[in-house]
């Protein structure tokens, strides 16, 4: 199974799953006018990977912004990543939030409500991010 | 005639952030994003702030652009949408506005005024149903974009519909970011 590794651009994050780590990470701003194109493709990764996932995998979303078409396909990746807790794997995920972002911090607290893999809020401390 | 004067002072006067009627595409709506964003920045405008403006914007504008595109509008609307984002003492406000259809204009101000009376509990629990099953859409890809935008202002979204001819309303919509907690 080949890695993926997406460069940041304007409107999409930094993407890098690799299959040997079991580490996974979407960093940066996902605001992309079609959600489907960027995120079907990952959507298809992580249907592979769940198939045989490593014993721990660790979720990272590092996010500055992210517009409501994206958050469902967020979802559809907490999902798997569900699918794959349930089957006995070890999964969690980390989201983090800069300390100034209340909304960010309630995005990751309504997402925990919905899905039962095990999600954990990291703060930030960056107030001269660019 | 144009008094280029008079259009400074107001811009100045009223501390226009970013004023724009024309086309919304997928690379106009980037460099928008780009421009109030540095100016946020230069401003000194704390991160909350920022985020907050920039979520409504992305969320307004696309909004926009996806209508235009599902739906034929006539030509000559294509290139009247604006935004105009002011900065006032203790907030800043975002105005969109775009023509659209009297059917569409229909539906969209029954869904503002569904978010508009709901708690905040109500809209978290809207946005989670939504964001769960996105088949029990509220009518279009707005579905779920005019929750977020309410949930992240300061306000309740302020809305006009101006009447064009027998088809079609100038719609605008005005959000509020407060500077102060």
């Amino acid at each position: 199974m080949e890695n993926i590794n997406i460069d940041a651009t304007s409107k999409t994050p930094r993407v890098s799953f690799n299959y040997h780590t079991g580490i996974l990470e979407i960093t940066g701003r996902s605001i992309p006018e079609n959600s489907y194109q960027f995120y079907e493709p990952l959507l298809e990764w992580l249907d592979k990977y769940q198939e045989t996932p490593k014993d721990k995998s660790i979720f990272t979303f590092k996010l500055d912004y992210f517009n409501t078409s994206s958050s469902m396909y967020i979802l559809g990746i907490l999902k798997k990543l569900e699918k794959i807790y349930l089957e006995g794997k070890k999964a969690e995920v980390k989201w983090y939030y800069d300390v100034d972002d209340e909304d960010m911090l309630q995005t990751g607290e309504d997402l925990k409500q919905i899905v039962k893999v095990p999600i954990e809020m990291v703060e930030i401390d960056q107030e001269e991010e660019s | 005639m144009f008094d280029i004067h008079r259009y400074y002072d107001l811009i100045r006067e009223e501390n226009i952030l970013i004023s724009y009627k024309g086309v919304f595409d997928g690379d106009i709506v980037g460099n928008i994003i780009k421009i109030v964003e540095k100016k946020l920045v230069i401003s000194k405008e704390p991160v909350r702030v920022r985020k907050k403006i920039i979520n409504i914007l992305v969320e307004s504008l696309q909004n926009i652009l996806h209508y235009f595109n599902e739906e034929s509008i006539e030509d000559n609307f294509t290139d009247q949408s604006f935004v105009v984002i002011l900065k006032q003492a203790s907030s800043y406000t975002i105005y969109t506005g775009n023509y659209l259809s009297i059917q569409r204009a229909k539906s969209l101000k029954k869904r503002i005024d569904n978010v508009n009376m709901m708690s905040e509990e109500d809209l978290k629990s809207l946005y989670i149903s939504v964001l769960e099953t996105p088949k029990v859409n509220m009518g279009g890809g707005a579905g779920l974009g005019l929750v977020d935008m309410v949930r992240r202002s300061s306000q309740k979204i302020a809305y006009d519909f101006k009447k064009y001819d027998a088809h079609y309303m100038l719609f605008t919509m005005q959000l509020i970011v407060s500077t102060t907690k």
